[in-house]
Order: structure tokens, then C-alpha cells, then sequence
């Protein structure tokens, strides 16, 4: 028994009434009736008004806010009321041809005939505005939505030096657009979903489809009609239910809110979820690999980046587990401390009260107190707090005999090279692990870390991410693959995509060189 | 559920906890240990008033040192107090044996005895002659100590090497572990550290092991004591030891004074900057020969009055005195160990063994006693200079 | 979706794993003990004749491509011997994932945990086994490949830290005592590398069972220098002496030092990586007996299996009384593991060749 299928059998909408799914033909019916739908919406907008020269009462509805007014006026209106009668005066008229005439007058890019009442419910939440004519029963969704958002900015989580500093907005549009525009391939395919049976929160599968792989594409597409939840307010939901296994700290998805990093998992032959009101996209299938990767590392001189994988990959390594290898030394095997640094950290923590692993937790939770407060705290003194809790905090306790020296070192050093991970929620997973390492340390000192990183190294083995091993290229051993992995290669070198996305089409630059750029 | 299962059998496992933690302030690491050997009239005097006990008098003292956290230069503002007291502190203990000693020592320290960072092992003059075996066994077979840890033996009482607060070191198993490691110049010790000397003693009984000699403040390593089947029976002198260094392809760096080459000029010293010596087995006879063959190099570091070094045939014959000086400090320490000691130290053994097995397998149960004093050395030297220093 | 297929280059590591997991501390003492200084010949003479033994077991699995041992020893010598043989296989791979736990115990509480009860340590390990055979062979398999190169990278590093101790002149004399011992120890080195057993189940799991020759090649070849470079290293540094040691490897890390003098006391990063190493040996182990016992019950998985057998093994493991008594489970390892490695797949080719009991 899955928790996501509890967790949906939870969330899932209880069964209401069936509504009447015509739509009457009176426009004071339906007036009515949407009164009745949306009492108490006080929002919504009706406005009625005659179109042609026949006078054919009709009435739009939108709520208010969502839509362009501009649009609404010049678009719509003016086009309905005053244009309809010059383009056809006089002139009786059956249904299909007013909505027609409609459909050709009223300026607006994108609109649809709508046939079920449900529908127009949709439409108008999601936005648009619907156009309802006297006797007749379809009526028109014609788009119009134009509500304020943040416009592109700088991304905050993922910031580079070198490469592009556009990152997504809340509007999926947007974001569509920043992928589309970079990406100007005609397999690239957008497949809308609304997903969420009270928000209905339009989610975008986006995928290269001569490149992804069928399978990984078909199980994307099965796990995403899956969910069955009443709200979708981030993509971190759907990340959490996509995920291949629930208990595991390590997320198998990776959330990003970089264009140029979607477009360039997209080529690998990933696929990528846009979801609306989120400006970070989720990529899957995601390996250790792609974790530890950044966009930047494309952008920079090859060598250079091979050297700053080599540090993440250290980095992360660290913040796993130096406090626990530090509890492990200090507790368990002095011994193996070089005599003379051994001698002063024992002069150093010379009476004090804790012994090293009570020490180290205090410390360790100091830290993620003084974390959690700073993105809490508001704007600019978050940093500030970060100083104080840092510098002040710790050397008082220092001073106090609190804690060693030594392990304010070992948390400064831990916290720095946790932020070295290229994902966040990665180095999320690491926080918590660490904990878990830090009491096995304090059991069994070294023997207990390497357990530890045993069953993290079994369990990753065990978790694969929509058919990929976390663990690939190394594991499955994909000799080609290592190309882009602990180091990367120089572009020259990299003809094929990663083979481990199992793409269709592998080719990523022509074997043969350019004429003239070999001398 | 079986998960949870997982999780409750691992927290079962857990719950009495943490049965090793031993924070680092809160070990009593020894830095240094020396082991005397309680002469037989003082014995009687320290049997205790336990009947029970009667039946094992002490026999070995062992002295100590424990670093004095408090007294110790640490990181500023912690620890390090400027009134001067006494860095280590030196705990002499007698028993039966080490371990039963060390075992005691938990009833005198506050702390728990460990000897994860013990330097050296010093032992008395009298202990080695009464037997290595006693001594280095519990050591040797000691889980937390470092094979690395030196090994010397000490002209005199261990307890007065331990007792020794050096003027320029907080700790003397620092400052005794740091003064062997850097003899790098003269070539006149034998740097044994406790595996090494395990190795050799283990296999023959017989080894060669640093010496040291206590003064006011200071101990001076040099020399080396002479391992008979784990007894000492006595000392090699400080050329001897270069010669016996030569004689076993070990040393790396040397100095030697030689005699005027000529009339003109002065007493010359060159270093050894490399040396290399092949050893070959030859049967004679009824004897053994040994063929000692080593190639030098060396640089004239001084020359004492005289003209310029700058006649090629002068650097000639220089090099022949130099060869000659190498040739004779090997035969002294070979003929020294081969006539007084009669011990195969060396372990010259070994490389009948390697070369000759069928003519060990003859010799080897009466190698010490028999074969060994009867046989014969030739040592040929050949020394290139390569440098005169910076003046002519 | 699947998890049951592995690579060619897995089963190499997995070999190797099984093959080291514990022998590779002891193997210099076993090999001068029996051959001094000609060890590596030995080792190399026994290397021989287990490849031999596994062209055997591939001979066999290949009349019988999709079965494994369990399946296709009943078909040939019927349901009684055949059961009898697969549970005498059960128990001698209980058995062996009983001794490596309860060894690596004694050892970790004498270099390390002198406080902390056996039990627990053995627990530890247990959990970690049983969680890793629980996922099955295909993470199984992972976690080894990403092991492989850690183990690898120590045993460089003991090898590089080792070379200004290293005096080579103690590999001689060769053959002093002529090709006598050699063999003797030829044959104890042919009977020590049972890990080949792998090949009795792995077969049918293999996503290319054409090229297990190759694999078989390979990895023996791998093994082999692995082996022989711990040998000579061993041997470089100690000498003869080297038999004095209960675990000459681990007394090696004792003896060196790091460059640069950031670690002291190195046999303790050495024995707790081993324990990788020797976890790896034990997970194969306790995953080989969930397979055949769950394929002799007629289960298609083996993870039901997985729970009950590790009591089984924690008590087996609980037997003995001192490190000296484990001795003994190690000489009915031996005893039995010469039986099903090696007279029993000869014997069942030998029937099942006269008897053409085949399955293609």
C-alpha cells in the first residue's frame, strides 16, 4: 500500500451531483443559471448588450481581474456591438451563422465553441471570457486572459556567473514561451493536462518526441493522468506525486527554474513539467548525475568545470558527513588525529561539559535553526541574521566552553560545502541524511558511517527514476557516458547524448570536423 | 511493516548505546612509555601487604608520560596558561610485567590509559639484558599502538630518558619521536620503530636497536645496541653503526672525515649523498662468503687548510681514501659483531636464503653459533665524488 | 519493471566481491605458509584449476540456458538427490554469510569496539545484508559496481603507501623447494576461490549469458592479479614473517604511513573499508541462499525468504566460541564447498552427458 495512493484517496473529490449538462437556449436561462452557479461570486462580470442589426440580445461574463480590459473593449465588445451591423445589416439569422459572424468580427487571437455547461464553468475560472447569445446553445470562450504577473527576473536559487539570467515566472505561458524560444524544433511537443479538481491548474508535459525515449514518455503520461488531487498549487506537488518511491529522501525528480536547463534536459532526452503558478519546472527522469550538474558548466572552459565537478562532488561528500566522521575521530579513534593536532584539540576541548556527539547535534541544530530563520526573516537583515547567528553565536559559545572550536569549524565547513550541491532539494536530502549519520557515528564511530553510507549507496542502487538508475552512467557501467560525468569533456568530444536516457536519436554533433578548424 | 520492524530491531540494537565513545580529552594518552628492570635487592621492599600478592613481585617499572592538558599551549584563548607549569606529567608504576602494570595504572589515573598516540617505547639497559621477549610482547600485541612507534634502547635507566623535559618541546615522546625520524645527516642510528624491530626479533632474535642517552635536558640518540636472541649484549659505536648501515643497503646519508690526500692540503669531509650496497652469497669452502659491494656518492662539504680542489687526480684520490674509510667501517662493524658479539645482527641469514636456499638449508640450525663467526666478508667500495661545493 | 537483469561487467564485480569479501586479509599467510615465497605461483597454479571448475558449472548451465543449478540438478539426478544437494548448497551459503559476519565482528572488536557487544555489530551488518538482498540482484549488483573501484583505490593506496618499504629481494629464492609445495598450495589457492559457485545461479539472470566465458576469464584474470599484487606486497614488506600474522594485510595498514602525515594509525581506515568489502562478500552470500532456497520452494522472488533466514544466520554466526573456534565452520566451508563447487557439477555434467538431459 502505496502513501501516494492513500494520500489520493484522501484528497479525492467526493462524488456531488450530477449538474444538468445542457446549456439552455434563453439567454435570461442561462443567465440564471449561472447566477445560481456562481452566487455570491461577486466578481463575476455580466454584461449584456444587442448584437447586429437585428438586435439579438447577448451577454458576456468574465471575472473581473483575470481578463485584459483593453481586450475585453476593443477586442470584443466594440467589435460585437458596433461592427456586426455594418458586416451584415439586416439580415435575419440562425445560430450557426451569428456565432460565425461573431467568430469573424471580434479581433481577439484564440476562441472556441463551447457545447456543455461544464465547460463554460472551466472556462470562465480559468480566465476567459464567454460570449452567450439569445436561442442559441453553444456559446463562445474567447481568450482574453490578462491577469498582472511578475515579469521575467534573475533566478533566485540557481544564480550563475556566466550564462543566461532569464529564469521562470508563475505564468506558464511564460514559461512555455522561455523553452519554446530556445528550443526552435518542430518535435517539440507541449501536451496540456489540468490537473487538480478544484484548482485546475493547467500542467504541461513537454518533451522532444524524436528524442525521448517511448517508454519513459508513456509512464510520464500514465503517472500524470494518475493523480487525483483537488489542488495543485506548485509543481512541487506533482513532483511529490510523480516521485518512484515515497520513503525515500531522494527526490527522482529534479525541480529547476532555469530555461536553458530544461532545454538542455529536454535534448538529453528528458521530459519536463510546466506547471502553472510555479516558476520552477520539473525534470525527470533524474539521475545523481544530472544533480550534480549546473547549466554553467556548459558555459565555461572544460577543464575548469571538470575541476569544480571534482569539488561538488567533494562538497556534497563533506556536508554528508564530516560532523559524523568528526564525532567518529573525536569519540572513537583519536588515535587516527596527527599527534600534534590531536594534542591542541585536546587542550581545546579540555573541560568541556558535553562529550563530542552531544556537542556536534547541538551545533548541528544551532545551524538549522540559524537556517531556517534566515529565510524566514524578512528581505534584508535575513543575511544579517546569518552573521550574527554565525560569527557572534558560535564564538560566545566558544568563549563560554560551550562548544570546541573545532566543531564550529567543522558545522562553518559543513554548512559551506552544502551549498556547493547544484540542487536544492538534493541538498535537502543530504541535510537529513547527515543527521542519521551522525548518530550511527555516535553508536559505532567509523563502523557506523560506513554502514550508513552503505544503505544510502543500497538504497540509491534500489531507486531508479522512471526506469533509470539513479546511480547511471557508473552503475550500470556506461563507458561513454562517463564523458559528462565526475568531469566533463571538451564540446569537440561530445558527439552522442547521454545513452542512459535511452534516446532515439543519439547524435549530437557530427563525427566529422568543420573544414579548417582543425590546424 | 516490515520496515517498521526493520526500524524497531535497529533501535533495540541502539538503545543501550554508544559503548565505545571515549571523547579525546577524556583519554589519558600516554606519549611516551619506559620500561626498567627493578634490580633484585630493591624487590623485596615493594611487595605489598596482600599475601595474595607475595607470589608476584614487582619485577619491571614502568614510567609514563601523560600530556597535562591544561599546562599544554593549545588554541588561544582555551587551555595554555602562562604560570608555567609542568606540561607532561611522569607516572612510574612497577608490576610484574606491562600489562599487569598498565592494567594498575587505572587505579592511579583519572583517566583511561591509551596509548593510540604513544611515540616511543624506551627501554632500561637492564630490561633488554634480561629479555626483549618480556617486555615489547605486550606491546607488539597491543591493539591500539602504532607499529610506527620508536623503539629505543636506553644507555642507563629508561626512567631517567622519560624523565628528561626537553627545553624546546612541551612533550618528550614528541620531542624523541621527532629527533629519531630527522636523523637525516649524519647516518649514525639505527631508526628502528617497533614493527621493524619486531620484524627482525621475531624471526632470528637477534637485531640491532637505536640507543639513546639521557642528559640534564636533552636526550642524544646515537649508536646502537646489539640484540643476541632478545638479550642485549651489548653496544655498537657510532661509526660502527654507519658501518653495519653500509653493510645492510640502509644508508641513505653520511658523513665522513678522511686524511689529507696528499701533503698539500687538509683533513677532507664529504657527505653521503647516495649509497647503494649489493650483497652476494659465494660458498668457500666450507664457508660462507659474504660480497659487499657499494657504490657512494658523495660531495666534499669541507676541506681543512690546503690548496684549492682543483686538480681532477686530487678528487681521485680523494675518492680512493673515502673508499677506503667505507670499507674499513664496514669490516669494524662486521668483524665486531662476527668476533665479540658472535650474533648474526644483520640478518645476513636471510640472504643466504635468498641466494643459496639449498646451502641454508645446511647451515641454518647452527647459522648463530657456528657458521656465522666462521665466515668471511669482502667488502669492495667505489665512491664518486660529484660535487666540491660552491668554491673550488 | 524488471530487476533481474544484470550486466557482464556486473558479474565480474560480483565474482570478485564474493571471491575477497574476507580471504584477501589472510591470503598471504595461507600462501607462505604453504609455498613461501613461490606463493604467486601457487596462486597462480590455483587460478588454473578454477577456471577449470567454472567451465564446468557454464558447460552445465548451458544445456540447461534458462534454469539454474536448482532447476536443472533435480531434472538430471531427480527430485530427492537433486533437493538434497540444493539444500546442502542453502546451507553452505548460510553458513558462509554466518562466518563473514561473525569474523568481521571479532575483528572490528579487536581493533576497534573492545566495549561494544558482538552482537550488535553483527546485527548491523545483518540489517544492511538483509535490506540489500531484500531490493534484489540488479541493486545488489549496482551497489557492488560502485564499491568495486572504492575497494580498488584502497588496496592502490596500501600498495603505493607500502613502496618505499617494499624489498622485492624477498620473493626470492624461486622454487627452493622445488614445485612440491607450489602445487599443494595450488590446490588449497583452486579450493579457496569458491566464490566461482556464483556461476551455479547467476547464469539465467545474465542479459548476455553468451559471453560468461569471457566473464569467467576475466574476472579470474582480475582476481588473480588483485590477489597476487596483495601477495607480493605482503611479502615485500614482512618477509617470511609474514606468517606470524593472523591478518598480514591489516598489520600492513599498520605498518605505513600516509604521505603527508594526515592520518595516523591507517588499519583502521583499512579495516573499516574492508568491512565494505566484506559486507559485499556477505550480501552476495545471504542473497545466493535467499535465491535458492526461494527457487527450490518454487517461489519466484526470493525477498519473502529474505526475513527468516537471518536469524538462521545469526544464530549460526553466535556458535562459535572464540575467533580460534571459527576455524572449524571454516573447514566444513571447505568441505562442503569442495563438494558443491566441484565434484557435484562435474557429476551432474558427467549424468547428465550420459543421459542427454538437456534444455535447449
Amino acid at each position: 500500500m502505496s502513501i501516494t495512493k492513500m494520500l489520493r484517496k484522501l484528497v479525492r473529490r467526493p462524488k456531488k451531483k450530477p449538474t444538468r449538462r445542457g446549456i439552455p437556449k434563453g439567454l435570461a436561462a442561462k443567465l440564471a443559471k449561472l447566477d445560481k452557479e456562481f452566487e455570491k461570486a461577486e466578481d463575476l462580470l455580466v454584461r449584456k448588450f444587442a448584437i447586429g442589426p437585428t438586435k439579438i440580445p447577448a451577454a458576456i461574463a468574465y471575472f473581473k481581474g483575470m481578463v485584459d480590459d483593453a481586450v475585453i473593449c476593443q477586442g470584443l465588445l466594440r467589435n460585437a456591438m458596433l461592427e456586426l451591423r455594418q458586416v451584415a445589416p439586416g439580415k435575419e439569422h440562425d445560430e450557426g451563422s451569428i456565432l460565425e459572424m461573431v467568430k469573424q468580427v471580434v479581433t481577439v487571437a484564440e476562441m472556441e465553441e463551447v457545447n456543455k455547461w461544464e465547460d463554460i464553468i472551466v472556462h470562465l475560472l480559468s480566465g476567459r471570457a464567454i460570449l452567450m447569445v439569445e436561442g442559441m446553445g453553444p456559446a463562445l470562450s474567447i481568450d482574453v486572459t490578462g491577469w498582472e504577473h511578475r515579469g521575467v527576473e534573475q533566478p533566485i536559487a540557481e544564480a550563475v556567473i556566466r550564462g543566461p539570467r532569464d529564469s521562470f515566472t508563475e505564468s506558464i505561458r511564460i514559461n512555455i514561451t522561455l523553452i519554446r524560444r530556445r528550443l526552435r524544433d518542430r518535435s517539440l511537443k507541449v501536451e496540456m493536462y489540468k490537473l487538480g479538481s478544484r484548482t485546475r491548474t493547467d500542467v504541461a508535459l513537454m518533451y522532444i518526441a524524436d528524442i525521448i525515449d517511448p517508454e519513459i514518455l508513456a509512464e510520464a503520461q500514465k503517472r500524470l493522468e494518475a493523480i487525483k488531487l483537488d489542488s495543485v498549487l506548485d509543481s512541487g506537488y506533482i513532483e511529490e506525486l510523480i516521485d518512484d518511491c515515497w520513503w525515500s529522501p531522494f527526490s527522482t525528480t529534479q525541480e529547476t527554474e532555469r530555461p536553458d536547463e530544461v532545454v538542455a534536459g529536454l535534448l538529453e532526452g528528458r521530459f519536463a513539467i510546466v506547471v502553472d503558478n510555479s516558476p520552477f519546472v520539473v525534470l525527470a527522469p533524474t539521475t545523481i548525475n544530472t544533480i550534480m550538474q549546473s547549466p554553467e558548466d556548459y558555459y565555461m572552459p572544460w577543464m575548469v568545470v571538470s575541476l569544480v565537478r571534482l569539488v561538488r562532488f567533494v562538497g556534497s561528500f563533506i556536508s554528508l558527513t564530516l560532523p559524523a566522521v568528526y564525532i567518529s575521530l573525536i569519540g572513537y579513534h583519536p588515535e587516527m588525529i596527527p599527534s600534534r593536532l590531536a594534542q591542541s584539540i585536546a587542550v581545546a576541548r579540555d573541560g568541556i561539559p558535553f562529550p563530542s556527539a552531544t556537542e556536534a547535534f547541538l551545533l548541528e541544530m544551532a545551524l538549522e535553526l540559524l537556517r531556517e530563520a534566515g529565510i524566514r526573516v524578512p528581505g534584508p537583515i535575513g543575511q544579517s541574521i546569518g552573521i550574527v547567528g554565525g560569527i557572534i553565536i558560535g564564538d560566545a559559545a566558544v568563549r563560554a566552553g560551550l562548544v570546541g572550536p573545532v566543531m564550529v569549524i567543522v558545522v562553518a565547513a559543513t554548512a559551506i560545502s552544502s551549498l556547493l550541491v547544484p540542487t536544492y532539494s538534493f541538498a535537502l536530502a543530504l541535510r537529513n541524511l547527515r543527521f542519521i549519520l551522525m548518530l550511527l557515528a555516535s553508536f559505532f564511530g567509523l563502523f557506523g558511517v560506513t554502514m550508513g553510507m552503505l544503505a544510502i549507496l543500497a538504497h540509491l542502487a534500489a531507486l531508479k527514476s522512471f526506469g533509470v538508475s539513479m546511480l547511471s552512467p557508473w552503475s550500470p557501467l556506461r563507458v561513454r557516458d562517463l564523458q559528462d560525468s565526475l568531469i566533463r569533456l571538451p564540446m569537440m568530444a561530445l558527439h552522442r547524448r547521454p545513452g542512459l536516457f535511452r534516446v532515439q536519436d543519439p547524435t549530437r554533433q557530427e563525427d566529422e570536423r568543420p573544414e579548417g578548424k582543425d590546424h | 511493516m516490515r520496515r517498521l520492524l526493520f526500524l524497531v530491531m535497529l533501535c533495540l540494537a541502539l538503545l543501550p548505546g554508544c559503548w565505545d565513545l571515549r571523547d579525546i580529552e577524556r583519554r589519558a594518552n600516554i606519549t611516551a612509555v619506559g620500561i626498567d628492570l627493578i634490580p633484585e635487592e630493591e624487590r623485596e621492599g615493594l611487595t605489598g601487604e596482600d599475601p595474595l600478592e607475595s607470589k608476584h613481585r614487582p619485577k619491571y617499572k614502568m614510567t609514563v608520560e601523560i600530556p597535562v592538558l591544561g599546562e599544554l599551549r593549545g588554541v588561544e584563548g582555551s587551555g595554555g596558561s602562562s604560570e608555567g607549569g609542568k606540561p607532561a606529567w611522569v607516572l612510574a608504576s612497577t608490576g610484574t610485567s606491562p600489562a599487569q602494570i598498565t592494567t594498575l595504572l587505572d587505579l592511579r589515573l583519572w583517566r583511561e590509559p591509551s596509548f593510540g598516540h604513544t611515540k616511543v617505547l624506551v627501554i632500561g639497559e637492564e630490561a633488554a639484558r634480561e629479555s626483549l621477549k618480556d617486555t615489547i610482547d605486550f606491546f607488539h600485541r597491543h591493539r591500539e599502538l602504532s607499529r610506527r612507534m620508536k623503539l629505543v634502547i636506553a644507555q642507563g635507566d629508561a626512567y631517567h630518558v622519560i624523565k628528561v623535559s626537553p627545553e624546546i618541546e612541551e612533550l618528550l615522546g614528541i620531542y624523541l619521536d621527532n629527533l629519531i625520524e630527522l636523523v637525516t645527516l649524519s647516518g649514525r642510528l639505527q631508526r628502528k620503530n617497533l614493527g621493524e624491530a619486531a620484524r627482525e626479533l621475531y624471526s632470528t632474535g637477534n637485531a640491532l636497536l637505536p640507543r639513546a642517552r639521557p642528559e640534564e635536558t636533552e636526550v642524544i640518540v646515537g649508536g646502537s645496541a646489539v640484540i643476541k636472541n632478545w638479550r642485549l649484549v651489548g653496544w655498537l659505536g657510532e661509526l660502527e653503526t654507519m658501518g653495519s648501515l653500509f653493510a645492510t643497503n640502509q644508508l641513505r646519508v653520511g658523513l665522513l672525515v678522511v686524511g689529507s690526500p696528499d701533503k698539500t692540503t687538509g683533513e677532507v669531509a664529504v657527505t653521503i649523498r647516495s649509497s647503494r650496497t649489493q650483497i652476494k652469497v659465494l660458498p668457500a669452502g666450507d664457508r660462507i662468503s659474504f660480497q659487499f659491494n657499494i657504490f657512494t656518492e658523495a660531495d666534499v662539504v669541507e676541506q681543512l687548510g690546503g690548496r684549492p680542489l682543483d686538480d681532477p687526480s686530487l678528487i681521485q684520490s680523494i675518492e680512493d681514501l673515502v673508499e677506503q674509510e667505507i670499507v674499513a667501517v664496514t669490516r669494524g662493524a662486521l668483524s665486531k659483531l662476527q668476533r665479540e658479539f658472535r650474533v648474526d645482527a644483520l640478518g645476513l641469514g636471510d640472504w643466504v636464503w635468498k641466494q643459496r636456499p639449498k646451502i641454508w638449508e645446511q647451515v641454518k640450525d647452527d647459522w648463530d653459533d657456528y657458521h656465522f663467526p666462521r665466515a668471511e666478508f669482502q667488502v669492495q667500495s667505489q665512491v664518486r665524488i660529484r660535487r666540491i661545493g660552491v668554491t673550488s | 519493471m524488471e530487476n533481474d537483469r544484470i550486466t557482464s561487467w556486473q558479474v565480474i564485480v560480483l565474482l570478485i566481491s564474493v571471491i575477497n569479501g574476507t580471504r584477501l586479509l589472510d591470503l598471504p599467510r595461507i600462501l607462505v605458509q604453504d609455498a613461501g615465497p613461490d606463493g604467486w605461483l601457487s596462486l597462480f597454479f590455483g587460478h588454473i584449476l578454477a577456471v577449470g571448475a567454472a567451465f564446468v558449472m557454464i558447460k552445465l548451465a548451458q544445456r540447461f540456458p534458462r534454469l539454474t543449478f536448482v532447476e536443472y540438478s533435480r531434472r538430471i539426478i531427480g527430485p530427492f538427490l537433486g533437493t538434497t544437494i540444493c539444500l546442502g548448497a542453502v546451507f553452505l551459503w548460510t553458513l558462509i554469510s554466518a562466518r563473514i559476519i561473525r569474523v568481521f565482528a571479532d575483528v572490528l572488536k579487536l581493533f576497534v569496539f573492545p566495549r561494544t557487544p558482538i552482537e550488535v555489530i553483527m546485527l548491523m551488518m545483518l540489517l544492511l545484508s538483509l535490506y540489500v538482498v531484500r531490493n534484489g540482484l540488479e541493486p545488489m549488483a549496482r551497489t557492488m559496481e560502485i564499491l568495486f573501484p572504492v575497494i580498488i583505490l584502497t588496496i592502490g593506496l596500501v600498495v603505493l603507501f607500502a613502496v618505499p618499504e617494499l624489498d622485492l629481494t624477498n620473493l626470492q629464492p624461486v622454487l627452493a623447494k622445488g614445485l612440491g609445495p607450489v602445487i599443494k598450495g595450488g590446490m588449497r589457492q583452486a579450493l579457496e576461490q569458491r566464490g566461482i559457485k556464483l556461476f551455479l545461479l547467476v547464469i539465467p539472470f545474465m542479459l548476455a549469458p553468451q559471453r560468461v566465458g569471457t566473464v569467467v576469464f576475466l574476472g579470474l584474470g582480475i582476481n588473480y592479479f588483485l590477489q597476487v599484487i596483495v601477495f607480493i606486497v605482503t611479502i615485500g614488506v614482512f618477509g617470511l614473517h609474514t606468517e606470524d600474522f593472523l591478518w598480514p594485510v591489516s598489520m600492513l595498514a599498520k605498518f605505513l604511513a600516509v604521505p603527508g602525515g594526515i592520518v595516523e594509525h591507517l588499519e583502521i581506515i583499512f579495516m573499516i573499508i574492508w568491512v565494505t568489502a566484506a559486507s559485499a562478500s556477505l550480501m552476495v552470500n545471504n542473497y545466493l541462499a535467499c535465491t535458492a532456497l526461494a527457487r527450490l520452494a518454487g517461489l519466484s522472488k526470493q525477498y519473502p525468504l529474505a526475513f527468516p533466514l537471518a536469524p538462521i544466520i545469526f544464530f549460526i554466526a553466535l556458535l562459535p566460541d572464540s575467533i580460534v573456534a571459527t576455524e572449524s565452520i571454516l573447514l566444513l566451508e571447505r568441505m562442503l564447498g569442495f563438494v558443491i563447487a566441484w565434484i557435484t557439477p562435474a557429476l551432474l555434467l558427467f549424468i547428465a552427458w550420459i543421459r542427454g538431459v538437456k534444455d535447449v
